[in-house]
């Protein structure tokens, strides 16, 4: 067996020497561009991905059936918009592993996939390592359909005959000495501690035996860990859990929408790999990583950008952050009271808003500090208020502290008004000086008469 | 004396605009033609051309501009559309803005079945037909989930809401719903039990409270006192009937033949729905809300119509 599996290797990387340049050859001269696109994702020395088995959304993020990997959530990224491509389960793996269902739409056995690429192909071409370690895999190389509780539909490596048989591994050889781990490996559990065949807390304890000293070695060696499903289990959407956890995460939660090839995007980009399929499509994941400047968004819609800037926090030397929150989370922001990502934009796809459509009780501001880059003189900032009560009871205001010269400036005195435009206001920088901007929405709590006001687009010019 | 002589006039007049209007739609079958330029905004009837697939907008002189947008379920208000699409990978729901761009894509799950915007455009809804719940056996269930597009707030399945405050039976389904204008409060059908009951959904509290038995796809008149909806019948067929919220009160509408569809409020006074014709297909009807007059052919080879203001 593992010498047939060598064989098509052989013959594999034959042919991938002779068609294969192709892709290769071309993906060469565009594999600079690549790497200068893919700084927004850092390369990880490691990244382990461990997909879970049909489960919604609601039914991991925020229960008590999955205290682990709602912990896991709390020390990494978890997205509240990340969904599954399509069910049943198999089309999902072989989605995320190379970039399209590849025309899988069963569970059936076994897919033979030839001569498509895929992560596993193109991280090994391009001289980094790549494993699958499954749960319940009889021996190391085994190309069957299932044993015991392991089955290949889970395993979607083992039906692309471009990925060598040592690649597929037993979980049991996972290493406890973390480096040596390839660059990219899959851990994927056995049907009962996927979630597949056994509760959500089996998985979760799994998970935290099995993964959580890798999670936190990760946090410090330049690694990452992804925690994801396949797809839902049939709610009307396909809205799955999804959580990375690593070295260069910023802990929060993250409203973009993705799915398997937004992720595969994301690896891709790590590792300055030609996207595949329908990730070339998919935007990467950049927002939720330390070293990333408010660059590329994610948005579909570019957004007034401010001039690149190394740190984010606390105070921002080069320009605001997220200014028109199409990170669609609040990256770059502090929250006091209520506060929400609204799809209801200046510009761009969402804006920040401040109170809410029913009662809230006092202040609800946005923060940031930042500090005016060489050149820049004039903060703009867009707001429009909905504010269904009178002024001496609820209003809209913006308020500049000038941190270096110690005043406060208010661009935006209380007002309350719900006559539906959006509206700019501006204020004089100084280069080089710090400021704190606050984006308040003030309500009485009383009921029936709400205010909110909703904010976007902070540029610097 | 004089003012119900002039009704009586009106009324003449008006049936016989519209008996010019549907023998101009049977002789000549509207011509979808595709143009550029459709929007959410401008008045008419947003439909589904059952010959087509495709979205399409018939303006108040019964003509109809087609989109290159396929759909097998609409919806739009105040700008805000929705198409539930049918996908390879997975059917999806689609977000239009009032120039029909597509702003947002879901992935559904199941197959299409009812689609709804809130009056202001803000709350969107949709219901899918999904097959392998355990409790019947592998025939189709329903499943319902609201987006709220101002917040991002996402509810893919209402059976996760509570029942008074209790999680419903295994056996829930919930479809069909229609929002409140005050963008929070809803009402649906709640199966359960053998049960079909008409329930008023608060999305904040995530809660539902079963209101009436046998009411089915409701949809709330523009001044939130009535709904419409389909009413079983013993024989297996639905009566399009209008409920009285105030007092509960039903009112059977003039339409006789069995409508099986969630009815969408043209104004206060008439509902329109679809009703499939011999071969494939549909056409789209009015009837007035409160039980007189008869049933007028709105569009012909139509169906999942949305008034456009």
């Amino acid at each position: 067996m593992p010498s047939r599996r060598t064989g098509v290797a052989a013959v594999l990387a034959a042919v991938i020497a002779l068609t294969g340049t192709a892709a290769v050859g071309a993906a060469s001269p565009g594999r600079a561009t690549a790497a200068v696109a893919a700084a927004a994702v850092p390369r990880f020395d490691h990244v382990v991905v461990v997909p879970f088995e049909n489960k919604d959304y609601s039914a991991i993020i925020g229960s008590s059936a999955a205290p682990y990997l709602n912990s896991l959530a709390a020390q990494g990224a978890s997205f509240t918009q990340s969904f599954g491509v399509t069910h049943p389960s198999q089309g999902n793996y072989v989605a995320l592993f190379s970039g399209s269902q590849q025309g899988v739409t069963d569970d059936s056995c076994p897919k033979n996939l030839t001569g498509r690429a895929n992560l596993g192909s193109q991280l090994i071409g391009a001289g980094f390592g790549f494993k699958g370690y499954s749960e319940g895999l009889p021996s190391d190389g085994y190309t069957g359909c299932s044993s015991g509780r392991y089955v290949r539909k889970h395993n979607p490596w083992v039906d692309f005959d471009n990925v060598p048989a040592a690649s597929n591994v037993r979980y049991s050889t996972f290493p406890t000495d973390y480096a040596q781990l390839p660059t990219v490996s899959f851990v994927v559990p056995d049907m009962c501690n996927d979630m597949h065949d056994c509760a959500i807390g089996t998985g979760d304890t799994w998970l935290r035996n099995n993964l959580d000293a890798y999670a936190q070695w990760a946090k410090t060696h330049n690694s990452l860990l992804i925690v994801t499903f396949d797809e839902d289990n049939f709610s009307s959407v396909n809205q799955i859990a999804t959580v990375f956890v690593g070295d260069k995460v910023r802990p929060g939660s993250y409203g973009e929408q993705i799915n398997h090839y937004n992720i595969l995007r994301t690896l891709e980009d790590a590792y300055g790999l030609a996207p595949l399929g329908s990730a070339a499509t998919a935007a990467p994941i950049t927002d939720v990583w330390t070293t990333s400047t408010p660059g590329p968004t994610p948005g579909p819609t570019p957004t007034p950008s401010p001039s690149p800037s190394p740190s984010p926090t606390p105070s921002t030397p080069g320009g605001i952050v997220n200014g028109g929150f199409e990170y669609g989370t609040f990256n770059g922001w502090t929250r006091t009271g209520t506060t929400a990502i609204a799809d209801l934009p200046h510009a761009g796809a969402y804006s920040g808003a401040v109170g809410a459509t029913t009662p809230t009780d006092g202040d609800s501001v946005l923060t940031q500090t930042f500090t005016a880059p060489p050149g820049v003189t004039r903060l703009t900032i867009w707001w429009k208020g909905d504010c269904r009560d009178t002024v001496k009871y609820a209003w809209a205001s913006i308020a500049v502290k000038h941190n270096t010269s110690g005043t406060t400036v208010t661009p935006l005195p209380r007002t309350c008004t719900a006559n539906g435009s959006w509206q700019q206001v501006t204020d004089t920088l100084t280069p080089g000086h710090s400021y704190t901007v606050q984006l308040v929405n003030h309500d009485d709590n009383y009921p029936g008469d709400p205010s909110i006001t909703w904010f976007d687009d902070l540029v610097l010019s | 004396m004089n003012r119900r002589i002039l009704a009586a006039l009106l009324s003449a007049v008006l049936l016989g605009s519209v008996a010019v209007g549907y023998t101009v739609l049977r002789a000549r079958p509207a011509p979808a033609v595709d143009r550029a330029g459709i929007t959410l905004d401008a008045p008419g009837l947003l439909l589904r051309d059952t010959r087509t697939g495709r979205l399409a907008v018939q303006d108040s002189g019964g003509e109809r501009a087609g989109s290159a947008l396929g759909c097998a379920r609409l919806y739009a208000a105040a700008g805000t559309g929705v198409c539930l699409r049918e996908g390879l990978a997975s059917a999806q729901l689609v977000l239009l803005g009032s120039d029909l761009t597509e702003r947002r894509s879901i992935p559904l799950n199941g197959v299409p079945s009812r689609a709804r915007v809130s009056g202001s455009g803000r709350m969107v809804s949709w219901t899918v037909f999904v097959t392998g719940d355990s409790y019947n056996g592998g025939r189709f269930s329903t499943r319902s989930g609201i987006l709220d597009t101002r917040t991002g707030t996402l509810a893919g399945n209402l059976e996760n809401f509570t029942v008074d405050g209790r999680p419903p039976d295994p056996d829930a389904n919930v479809w069909g719903v229609t929002f409140a204008v005050d963008d929070n409060r809803f009402y649906a059908t709640l199966s359960t039990g053998g049960h079909r009951s008409l329930v008023r959904g608060d999305f904040a509290a995530r809660d539902l409270h079963p209101l009436k038995d046998n009411v089915e796809c409701p949809s709330l008149s523009p001044d939130g006192t009535r709904i419409a909806y389909k009413k079983a019948l013993p024989n297996g067929g639905w009566r399009l009937t209008v409920l009285n919220l105030a007092d509960l009160a039903e009112t059977p509408l003039a339409e006789t033949r069995s409508v099986d569809d969630q009815a969408a409020w043209l104004d206060d006074r008439t509902v329109a729905y679809g009703l499939p014709h011999s071969g494939t297909g549909a056409d789209v009807w009015a009837v007035p809300a409160d039980g007189t007059g008869t049933p007028r052919l709105l569009a012909a080879d139509a169906d999942s119509p949305a008034p456009l203001h």
